[in-house]
Protein backbone atom coordinates (compact mmCIF):
# COMPACT_ATOMS: atom_id res chain seq x y z
CA UNK A 1 0.00 0.00 0.00
CA UNK A 2 1.15 3.42 -1.11
CA UNK A 3 0.49 5.95 2.35
CA UNK A 4 1.76 9.86 1.73
CA UNK A 5 1.77 12.01 4.39
CA UNK A 6 1.15 16.07 3.11
CA UNK A 7 3.56 17.89 6.40
CA UNK A 8 3.07 22.16 5.76
CA UNK A 9 5.61 23.84 7.47
CA UNK A 10 6.81 27.20 8.68
CA UNK A 11 9.21 28.35 10.48
CA UNK A 12 9.06 24.26 12.66
CA UNK A 13 13.11 24.55 12.90
CA UNK A 14 13.87 21.10 14.77
CA UNK A 15 10.20 20.39 15.50
CA UNK A 16 9.74 18.95 12.14
CA UNK A 17 12.96 16.58 11.68
CA UNK A 18 11.99 15.34 15.36
CA UNK A 19 8.36 14.60 13.99
CA UNK A 20 9.94 12.94 11.12
CA UNK A 21 12.31 10.80 13.02
CA UNK A 22 9.55 9.64 15.02
CA UNK A 23 7.72 8.82 11.76
CA UNK A 24 10.70 7.32 10.36
CA UNK A 25 10.88 5.01 13.42
CA UNK A 26 7.51 4.07 13.62
CA UNK A 27 7.73 2.47 9.89
CA UNK A 28 10.99 1.21 10.68
CA UNK A 29 8.48 -2.31 11.30
CA UNK A 30 6.09 -1.77 8.77
CA UNK A 31 5.62 -2.61 5.37
CA UNK A 32 3.92 0.01 3.53
CA UNK A 33 5.57 2.08 1.26
CA UNK A 34 5.92 5.90 2.51
CA UNK A 35 6.16 9.31 1.22
CA UNK A 36 6.46 12.40 3.57
CA UNK A 37 5.49 15.94 1.04
CA UNK A 38 7.11 18.80 3.43
CA UNK A 39 5.93 21.91 1.85
CA UNK A 40 8.05 24.44 3.32
CA UNK A 41 5.60 27.22 3.40
CA UNK A 42 8.24 29.89 2.89
CA UNK A 43 9.81 29.84 6.02
CA UNK A 44 12.96 32.15 6.71
CA UNK A 45 15.47 29.51 6.69
CA UNK A 46 14.25 27.11 3.85
CA UNK A 47 13.83 23.97 5.04
CA UNK A 48 16.67 21.33 4.46
CA UNK A 49 16.17 17.46 5.43
CA UNK A 50 18.40 14.59 5.71
CA UNK A 51 17.37 10.93 4.45
CA UNK A 52 15.76 8.78 6.14
CA UNK A 53 15.67 5.19 6.56
CA UNK A 54 12.01 4.02 6.41
CA UNK A 55 10.39 6.74 4.52
CA UNK A 56 11.12 8.64 1.76
CA UNK A 57 10.67 12.65 2.03
CA UNK A 58 10.25 15.17 -0.73
CA UNK A 59 10.34 18.76 0.06
CA UNK A 60 8.54 21.73 -1.67
CA UNK A 61 9.13 24.62 -1.08
CA UNK A 62 6.47 27.73 -1.69
CA UNK A 63 8.75 31.06 -2.08
CA UNK A 64 6.80 33.00 -0.29
CA UNK A 65 4.47 32.36 2.81
CA UNK A 66 1.13 31.38 1.22
CA UNK A 67 -1.06 29.77 4.42
CA UNK A 68 -1.56 26.36 5.67
CA UNK A 69 -4.83 26.00 2.99
CA UNK A 70 -2.38 26.82 0.14
CA UNK A 71 0.02 24.47 1.09
CA UNK A 72 -2.05 21.59 1.84
CA UNK A 73 -3.37 22.10 -1.64
CA UNK A 74 0.12 21.73 -3.16
CA UNK A 75 1.02 18.67 -1.46
CA UNK A 76 -2.50 17.68 -2.38
CA UNK A 77 -1.58 18.38 -6.30
CA UNK A 78 2.36 16.57 -6.01
CA UNK A 79 0.38 13.51 -4.99
CA UNK A 80 -2.57 13.57 -7.49
CA UNK A 81 -0.24 14.16 -10.07
CA UNK A 82 3.00 12.64 -9.58
CA UNK A 83 3.09 10.14 -6.52
CA UNK A 84 -0.82 8.66 -6.77
CA UNK A 85 -1.14 6.90 -3.25
CA UNK A 86 -3.63 5.17 -1.91
CA UNK A 87 -4.12 7.12 1.34
CA UNK A 88 -2.97 10.67 2.14
CA UNK A 89 -2.48 11.92 5.72
CA UNK A 90 -2.32 15.63 6.63
CA UNK A 91 0.04 15.61 9.58
CA UNK A 92 1.13 18.72 11.64
CA UNK A 93 5.05 19.05 11.64
CA UNK A 94 5.32 20.51 15.37
CA UNK A 95 4.57 17.41 16.75
CA UNK A 96 1.02 17.90 17.86
CA UNK A 97 -0.51 14.72 16.11
CA UNK A 98 1.01 11.04 17.28
CA UNK A 99 2.08 8.86 14.61
CA UNK A 100 1.01 5.85 17.24
CA UNK A 101 -2.73 7.56 16.01
CA UNK A 102 -2.20 6.47 12.50
CA UNK A 103 -4.22 2.99 12.53
CA UNK A 104 -6.82 4.87 13.70
CA UNK A 105 -6.77 7.28 11.26
CA UNK A 106 -6.05 5.43 8.09
CA UNK A 107 -7.76 2.11 9.42
CA UNK A 108 -11.14 2.92 8.14
CA UNK A 109 -10.11 3.27 4.70
CA UNK A 110 -7.97 0.50 4.82
CA UNK A 111 -11.09 -1.83 5.84
CA UNK A 112 -13.38 -0.18 3.33
CA UNK A 113 -15.65 1.52 6.04
CA UNK A 114 -14.72 5.28 5.24
CA UNK A 115 -13.65 7.20 2.10
CA UNK A 116 -11.73 9.81 4.19
CA UNK A 117 -11.19 10.15 7.89
CA UNK A 118 -10.75 12.99 10.34
CA UNK A 119 -9.34 12.88 13.49
CA UNK A 120 -11.11 13.59 16.27
CA UNK A 121 -9.57 14.77 19.98
CA UNK A 122 -12.67 14.76 21.65
CA UNK A 123 -13.65 10.99 21.55
CA UNK A 124 -13.81 10.56 25.44
CA UNK A 125 -14.69 12.42 28.63
CA UNK A 126 -11.02 11.73 29.61
CA UNK A 127 -9.42 13.14 26.29
CA UNK A 128 -11.97 16.15 26.48
CA UNK A 129 -10.10 17.28 29.41
CA UNK A 130 -6.70 17.15 27.63
CA UNK A 131 -7.65 20.48 25.32
CA UNK A 132 -7.29 24.04 27.00
CA UNK A 133 -10.93 25.07 28.34
CA UNK A 134 -11.46 27.82 26.09
CA UNK A 135 -9.94 26.69 23.24
CA UNK A 136 -12.53 23.34 24.01
CA UNK A 137 -15.28 25.70 24.26
CA UNK A 138 -13.78 27.53 20.76
CA UNK A 139 -13.83 23.99 19.26
CA UNK A 140 -16.83 23.12 20.35
CA UNK A 141 -18.75 26.62 19.30
CA UNK A 142 -16.79 26.51 16.04
CA UNK A 143 -18.45 22.75 15.82
CA UNK A 144 -22.27 24.06 15.78
CA UNK A 145 -21.40 27.18 13.68
CA UNK A 146 -19.75 24.96 10.91
CA UNK A 147 -22.56 22.31 10.96
CA UNK A 148 -24.80 24.89 10.10
CA UNK A 149 -22.77 26.53 7.44
CA UNK A 150 -21.17 23.28 5.70
CA UNK A 151 -24.47 20.80 6.49
CA UNK A 152 -21.56 18.51 8.70
CA UNK A 153 -21.30 17.85 11.75
CA UNK A 154 -17.75 16.66 13.37
CA UNK A 155 -17.06 16.60 16.52
CA UNK A 156 -14.03 18.49 16.26
CA UNK A 157 -14.13 21.80 14.27
CA UNK A 158 -10.55 21.52 13.18
CA UNK A 159 -8.20 18.65 13.99
CA UNK A 160 -5.85 18.72 11.13
CA UNK A 161 -5.21 15.02 12.15
CA UNK A 162 -7.29 13.82 8.38
CA UNK A 163 -6.92 11.02 5.78
CA UNK A 164 -8.53 10.59 2.02
CA UNK A 165 -8.42 8.01 -0.26
CA UNK A 166 -6.95 8.55 -4.17
CA UNK A 167 -10.77 9.08 -5.47
CA UNK A 168 -11.51 11.50 -2.79
CA UNK A 169 -8.27 13.38 -2.72
CA UNK A 170 -8.19 14.26 -5.87
CA UNK A 171 -11.96 16.11 -6.07
CA UNK A 172 -10.77 18.17 -3.10
CA UNK A 173 -9.52 21.89 -4.14
CA UNK A 174 -8.72 24.08 -1.56
CA UNK A 175 -9.24 28.02 -2.46
CA UNK A 176 -8.79 28.66 1.08
CA UNK A 177 -5.63 29.63 1.54
CA UNK A 178 -5.12 30.13 5.11
CA UNK A 179 -7.32 28.71 8.20
CA UNK A 180 -10.40 28.73 6.63
CA UNK A 181 -9.42 26.17 4.87
CA UNK A 182 -10.34 23.70 7.53
CA UNK A 183 -14.27 24.84 7.22
CA UNK A 184 -13.84 24.39 3.32
CA UNK A 185 -12.65 21.07 3.25
CA UNK A 186 -15.80 19.95 5.54
CA UNK A 187 -18.03 21.89 3.44
CA UNK A 188 -16.40 20.13 0.23
CA UNK A 189 -16.66 16.96 1.82
CA UNK A 190 -19.65 17.94 2.68
CA UNK A 191 -20.66 18.46 -0.94
CA UNK A 192 -18.58 14.56 -1.96
CA UNK A 193 -21.07 13.28 0.39
CA UNK A 194 -24.07 14.42 -0.92
CA UNK A 195 -22.88 14.03 -4.77
CA UNK A 196 -21.16 10.73 -4.59
CA UNK A 197 -21.99 9.18 -1.23
CA UNK A 198 -18.45 9.42 -0.03
CA UNK A 199 -18.27 7.87 3.73
CA UNK A 200 -16.53 9.66 6.16
CA UNK A 201 -15.74 8.60 9.75
CA UNK A 202 -14.36 10.63 12.91
CA UNK A 203 -11.27 8.63 14.27
CA UNK A 204 -9.86 9.17 17.83
CA UNK A 205 -6.68 10.93 18.15
CA UNK A 206 -4.91 12.81 20.66
CA UNK A 207 -3.21 16.09 20.02
CA UNK A 208 -0.37 16.52 22.35
CA UNK A 209 -0.37 20.10 23.50
CA UNK A 210 2.79 21.65 24.69
CA UNK A 211 3.64 25.14 25.56
CA UNK A 212 5.68 25.42 22.49
CA UNK A 213 2.87 24.49 20.09
CA UNK A 214 0.30 26.47 21.54
CA UNK A 215 2.32 29.35 21.24
CA UNK A 216 2.94 28.62 17.93
CA UNK A 217 -0.14 27.24 16.71
CA UNK A 218 -3.38 29.01 16.26
CA UNK A 219 -4.83 31.65 18.33
CA UNK A 220 -8.19 32.30 19.86
CA UNK A 221 -8.63 34.92 17.85
CA UNK A 222 -7.68 32.97 14.46
CA UNK A 223 -11.79 32.04 15.26
CA UNK A 224 -12.68 35.66 13.86
CA UNK A 225 -9.87 36.15 11.33
CA UNK A 226 -11.29 32.44 10.06
CA UNK A 227 -14.91 34.13 9.85
CA UNK A 228 -13.84 37.29 7.35
CA UNK A 229 -11.68 34.96 5.21
CA UNK A 230 -15.14 32.61 4.85
CA UNK A 231 -17.14 35.83 4.53
CA UNK A 232 -14.90 37.21 1.72
CA UNK A 233 -15.27 34.29 -0.27
CA UNK A 234 -18.56 34.60 0.25
CA UNK A 235 -18.61 38.36 -0.98
CA UNK A 236 -16.05 38.19 -3.96
CA UNK A 237 -16.30 34.64 -5.11
CA UNK A 238 -12.09 32.64 -5.74
CA UNK B 1 -12.95 83.37 3.30
CA UNK B 2 -13.83 82.02 7.04
CA UNK B 3 -11.67 80.38 8.95
CA UNK B 4 -12.70 76.76 8.01
CA UNK B 5 -12.13 77.89 4.07
CA UNK B 6 -8.55 78.88 4.89
CA UNK B 7 -7.87 75.54 6.72
CA UNK B 8 -9.63 73.16 4.51
CA UNK B 9 -7.63 75.28 1.63
CA UNK B 10 -4.63 74.49 3.44
CA UNK B 11 -5.07 71.20 4.12
CA UNK B 12 -5.65 70.26 0.17
CA UNK B 13 -2.82 72.59 -0.53
CA UNK B 14 -0.05 69.98 1.37
CA UNK B 15 -1.61 66.96 0.44
CA UNK B 16 -1.09 68.29 -2.80
CA UNK B 17 1.95 69.20 -2.25
CA UNK B 18 3.39 66.10 0.00
CA UNK B 19 2.10 64.03 -3.29
CA UNK B 20 3.52 66.19 -5.65
CA UNK B 21 6.73 64.79 -3.92
CA UNK B 22 6.11 61.18 -2.45
CA UNK B 23 3.68 60.18 -5.23
CA UNK B 24 4.13 61.73 -8.54
CA UNK B 25 6.75 59.54 -9.89
CA UNK B 26 4.75 55.85 -9.80
CA UNK B 27 1.89 57.66 -10.12
CA UNK B 28 1.93 58.36 -13.64
CA UNK B 29 -0.70 60.31 -15.86
CA UNK B 30 -3.62 59.39 -13.23
CA UNK B 31 -1.60 61.52 -10.54
CA UNK B 32 -2.99 64.48 -12.65
CA UNK B 33 -6.54 63.62 -12.30
CA UNK B 34 -5.93 62.87 -8.61
CA UNK B 35 -4.37 66.61 -8.48
CA UNK B 36 -7.18 68.08 -10.58
CA UNK B 37 -9.93 65.97 -8.08
CA UNK B 38 -8.08 67.53 -4.99
CA UNK B 39 -8.10 71.08 -6.79
CA UNK B 40 -11.50 70.98 -7.12
CA UNK B 41 -12.75 69.85 -3.78
CA UNK B 42 -10.56 72.80 -2.65
CA UNK B 43 -11.91 75.43 -4.90
CA UNK B 44 -15.81 74.12 -4.05
CA UNK B 45 -14.74 74.44 -0.51
CA UNK B 46 -13.62 78.02 -0.86
CA UNK B 47 -15.74 79.10 -3.22
CA UNK B 48 -18.88 77.32 -3.01
CA UNK B 49 -21.39 79.44 -4.64
CA UNK B 50 -21.39 77.50 -7.63
CA UNK B 51 -22.28 74.46 -6.54
CA UNK B 52 -25.06 76.09 -4.35
CA UNK B 53 -26.70 76.87 -7.22
CA UNK B 54 -26.34 74.34 -9.07
CA UNK B 55 -27.44 71.96 -6.40
CA UNK B 56 -30.45 74.20 -6.62
CA UNK B 57 -30.89 74.28 -10.00
CA UNK B 58 -30.87 70.82 -10.40
CA UNK B 59 -33.53 70.74 -7.66
CA UNK B 60 -31.21 68.74 -5.44
CA UNK B 61 -30.98 69.83 -2.23
CA UNK B 62 -27.60 71.02 -0.31
CA UNK B 63 -24.15 71.41 -1.95
CA UNK B 64 -22.68 68.82 -0.54
CA UNK B 65 -25.48 66.15 -1.20
CA UNK B 66 -24.71 67.17 -4.98
CA UNK B 67 -20.94 65.90 -4.21
CA UNK B 68 -22.26 63.19 -2.04
CA UNK B 69 -24.23 61.57 -5.44
CA UNK B 70 -21.26 61.31 -7.24
CA UNK B 71 -18.75 60.70 -5.28
CA UNK B 72 -19.65 57.81 -3.33
CA UNK B 73 -21.22 55.19 -6.07
CA UNK B 74 -17.37 55.88 -7.39
CA UNK B 75 -16.26 54.88 -4.23
CA UNK B 76 -18.22 51.84 -3.66
CA UNK B 77 -17.41 51.00 -6.98
CA UNK B 78 -13.35 50.96 -6.60
CA UNK B 79 -13.71 49.73 -3.49
CA UNK B 80 -15.52 46.30 -4.96
CA UNK B 81 -13.89 46.72 -8.18
CA UNK B 82 -10.72 46.64 -6.20
CA UNK B 83 -11.33 44.09 -3.78
CA UNK B 84 -12.55 41.51 -6.32
CA UNK B 85 -9.38 42.00 -8.21
CA UNK B 86 -7.19 41.57 -5.43
CA UNK B 87 -9.01 38.29 -4.53
CA UNK B 88 -8.58 37.57 -8.36
CA UNK B 89 -4.59 38.56 -7.78
CA UNK B 90 -4.31 36.24 -4.44
CA UNK B 91 -5.37 33.00 -6.40
CA UNK B 92 -3.12 33.95 -9.02
CA UNK B 93 -0.27 34.47 -6.93
CA UNK B 94 -1.11 31.18 -4.75
CA UNK B 95 -0.91 29.36 -8.55
CA UNK B 96 2.31 30.51 -9.73
CA UNK B 97 3.96 29.87 -5.68
CA UNK B 98 2.53 26.41 -6.71
CA UNK B 99 3.36 25.55 -9.99
CA UNK B 100 7.05 26.90 -9.03
CA UNK B 101 7.15 24.86 -5.89
CA UNK B 102 6.32 21.48 -8.09
CA UNK B 103 8.49 22.87 -10.70
CA UNK B 104 11.89 23.50 -8.12
CA UNK B 105 11.18 19.40 -7.35
CA UNK B 106 11.16 18.22 -10.58
CA UNK B 107 14.08 20.23 -11.57
CA UNK B 108 15.78 18.38 -8.97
Amino acid sequence: MKLSFVIPCFNEGPRLSQTLEKVDYFFSTRSESVTAVVIDDGSLNPVVLPSYKHIDVITLRHLVNMGQGAALQTGFDFINETLSSDITVTFDADGQHRIEDLDSVIGPIVRGEADCVFGNRFHSELASYSVPPFRRLLLRMASVFESWLTGLYLSDAHNGYRAFNSKTLSQIRLTQNRMAHATEIKSEIAELIQSQGIKLVEAPVTITYTDETLAKGQKSSGAFKILKELFDTHLYGD
Amino acid sequence: MNAFQWIYAAYVLGLLTWDWFFLKKNAGPSFKLFAFTLALAGGLAVFPGGLIKLSEALAVGRAVDLVIYFVLPILVRELFVNRRRLVELRREHTNLVRELAKQGYQGK
